[in-house]
């Protein structure tokens, strides 16, 4: 009868610490935010770890699920927004909605083989700043050969945290299109800044990995 | 008679003296002791300043538009809080974008905005939510790692 406690015990304390380090539980200060970017972390984990996802004839469709799940908890109409600064407003919604659009598949197929490339990286929730309708989540990703700051940037939303901006080792992505943006169309016109990113996107698009399960191409 | 000419003009001197090197402490200085008092204030939060310092320019598009007015720790004691005063007529949107930026590769740190432009204009004595605290080869770094539009 002690024999089973004691390994019950052990059994229970292996799966906090395992837990912990992956990220599957949250830590007790975390709060909505956190628990928002947590909720969609371990969402994509736990598809990118599935066994029944690496199958080859269903990567098409695993890229489809992943870019689903991201989606809904990157609002990429507002980071659209955020990185074209003034220059949205002068423009007709639907000018806006097909730039939102050629966005998100920019940014899409610029993540989407990096992510596929998960090979068991921790991430580690350090804190949250929250001022109740605006909130940074900061993390850390365990390469196992270096560690990397990811804070996520969100707003709250009828009640749900989207995330509006990612800060990467200090740099932000909204900053980092924005300036962007702004030399293009200093040259060229919204229409060709549009062009120019649906063209980028094809030409970036990740081939869908094959059967092997490996972090090539990082 | 003519002796207290003579005092006159020195002191005439003297005074006009004092008052170009008060006038020259003032500008090399970058102290508002005039013409200070419409400036806009805001402030913004970063994770941290290292090497910035109080009266180091702040700058939109190159431009100096104003300067570092004092930096202390928030309330938490964690993070750093600086406030910037800016010439009147600049204008701020909700999304702006503040940065801490090095001159060159060593040299002076310095504040850098993008405006943004939401629909709500940040108020006099506003925050700038969104922030980046320096890190050197800022742009090259960023760019490696979020992919270019080129």
């Amino acid at each position: 009868m002690r024999r089973h406690a004691v390994m019950l015990a052990v059994v229970l304390a292996g799966g906090l610490v395992g837990g912990n380090v992956l990220g599957l539980t949250a830590p007790a200060w975390a709060g909505p935010p956190v628990e928002a970017v947590r909720k969609t972390i371990d969402e994509v984990i736990r598809i990118l770890d599935d066994p029944a996802w690496k199958k080859p004839d269903r990567k098409e469709e695993r890229r489809k699920l992943l870019e689903r799940t991201i989606s809904q908890r990157f609002n990429y109409p507002e980071m659209a927004k955020r990185s074209l600064g003034a220059e949205w407003g002068k423009h007709s919604a639907e000018e806006q909605n097909e730039f939102a659009a050629n966005f998100q598949t920019l940014l899409s197929n610029t993540y989407i083989g990096r992510i596929e490339a998960y090979s068991g990286e921790k991430v580690q929730y350090l804190k949250e700043l929250n001022d109740g309708e605006f909130a940074e989540v900061y993390t850390h990703v365990d390469t196992g050969k270096s560690v990397i700051d990811i804070n996520y940037r969100l707003q709250k939303i009828s009640d749900d945290w989207s995330v509006y901006d990612v800060v990467v080792e200090g740099t932000s992505l909204v900053l980092n299109y924005r300036e962007q943006f702004k030399r293009i169309l200093r040259k060229d016109s919204f229409a060709e800044l549009s062009r120019q990113l649906r063209d980028k996107s094809a030409h970036i698009k990740a081939p869908v990995p094959d059967g092997s399960e490996t972090a090539k191409g990082r | 008679m003519k002796d207290a000419k003579l005092e006159l003009i020195v002191g005439v001197f003297v005074l006009v003296g004092i008052a170009a090197l008060t006038y020259l402490a003032v500008k090399l200085g970058k102290l508002e002791v005039i013409g200070g008092g419409n400036n806009l204030e805001i402030h913004a939060e970063f994770d941290s300043v290292a090497g910035l310092k109080d009266g180091a320019t702040v700058e939109i598009a190159g431009v100096q538009v104003g300067q570092v007015k004092k930096i202390w720790l928030n309330g938490d004691g964690e993070r750093a809080v600086v406030s910037f005063s800016l010439t009147p007529g600049v204008k701020l949107y909700g999304d702006a974008i503040a940065s801490i930026k090095t001159r060159g590769l060593i040299g002076d740190k310095y504040v850098s905005l993008s405006p943004g432009g939401s629909q709500k204009e940040l108020p006099p004595g506003g925050k700038i939510r969104e922030t980046e605290s320096g890190i050197d080869f800022e742009k090259a770094i960023s760019e490696f790692i979020h992919g270019n539009v080129k």
